[in-house]
């Protein structure tokens, strides 16, 4: 399997890779579905999200833009699939951890999101709310 | 002409002729699935088509059968019918959806209300529609519709534990809960408000 496209987290301003695809319980849900345009993409769509929310009470994850595919040609974006959101939306279906790696590439792995990089952060999310942080230093696998 | 019953020969036909009967319904079954003239001409257009060695090797097969049919119809009939059901069987597995939620992970049993009534949604900016489920709501809607009335269905909440493996998918790395549509203590339906 070919490494995949990550998807897009927009946190304290910066746009970081984040390895994790929190609209998929959505699609799920609605039965939505999407088709792979190419091999890196099999989930057929790239997300753009944002923590948003003030750090002293809630924050919460929001889908911000995306990219979908419907076929290989007709592309949809927020509008399409949420539409009357355009500031976003709530990912309240969402409860696990994601994963934002930094820093150097360690170790590329051609599949999935399975390559290696120097750090991971990890924010983990209850019904599209943080609830807690953690950081992994990560090393090089010999 | 008279029929002597008691005269084991008088039997011997008798047993036979049942057999005789079996082995040709079960030709007539076979028959239906013979490929069509089409099919032969492709075949035979390609270069496939049956020999005449085919055919003899068809002729000595099926009255091999025929005659083992007539000897043996009793067991022959019984391994029919346990093939049948094996094969219904195997069509029902195929048939019925994997559900994420399993009997061990249903928590409480509750009402259509209390289940809206527990999932107003706790959006930071607000943004969310002001509906139960929130953007999952039209889903919800759907699963309603096909719950039905029927007054043996029930509807629970369920919770699968983080790092459970369930349905097609292995290891969550969150929990997933939702509801879950039972009738006499088979799930028949599920919705999902979270999951990763």
């Amino acid at each position: 399997m070919t490494a995949q496209v990550s998807e897009t987290l927009i946190y304290h301003g910066k746009d970081l890779m984040m390895l994790s695809n929190p609209l998929d319980p959505y699609l799920r849900a609605t039965g939505i579905h999407f088709v792979s345009p190419h091999t890196a993409n099999w989930r057929g769509y790239k997300g753009t999200w944002e923590i948003k929310g003030s750090e002293e009470t809630r924050q919460g994850l929001y889908l911000v833009k995306l990219k979908a595919h419907r076929s290989y040609e007709d592309v949809v974006g927020l509008a399409e699939i949420f539409p009357g959101f355009p500031d976003g939306v709530f990912a309240h279906w969402f409860s696990g951890e994601i994963r934002l790696p930094q820093g150097d590439l360690l170790e590329y792995v051609h599949g999935g999101y399975a390559s290696q990089y120097e750090y991971d952060l990890f924010l983990e999310i209850k019904k599209g709310l943080i609830i807690s942080k953690r950081a992994v230093h990560n090393k090089a696998r010999s | 002409m008279s029929v002597y019953w008691n005269d084991w020969v008088t039997w011997l036909y008798a047993y036979l002729a049942v057999g005789l009967m079996t082995a040709l319904v079960f030709y007539g079954f076979s028959l239906k699935d013979r490929p069509t003239q089409f099919v032969k001409d492709i075949r035979s257009a390609l270069g496939l088509g049956k020999t005449l060695k085919d055919h003899l090797q068809d002729i000595l097969v099926y009255s091999i059968a025929m005659v083992v049919i007539c000897v043996g119809w009793p067991g022959f009939l019984v391994w029919a019918a346990l093939k049948k059901r094996e094969d219904r069987m195997r069509e029902l597995e195929v048939e019925e959806p994997d559900y994420l939620c399993k009997p061990e992970y249903l928590i409480r049993k509750v009402n259509l209300i209390e289940a809206e009534q527990e999932n107003w949604i706790a959006d930071p900016l607000g943004l969310t529609p002001n509906l139960p489920f929130g953007h999952l709501n039209a889903a919800w809607g759907k699963f309603l519709a096909e719950f039905g009335l029927e007054a043996e269905n029930e509807l629970w909440f369920f919770e699968v534990p983080k790092g459970s493996s369930t349905g097609e998918y292995d290891m969550f790395e969150g929990p997933i809960s939702g509801y879950a549509k039972v009738v006499n203590g088979k799930i028949m339906g599920e919705f999902v408000i979270e999951g990763s």
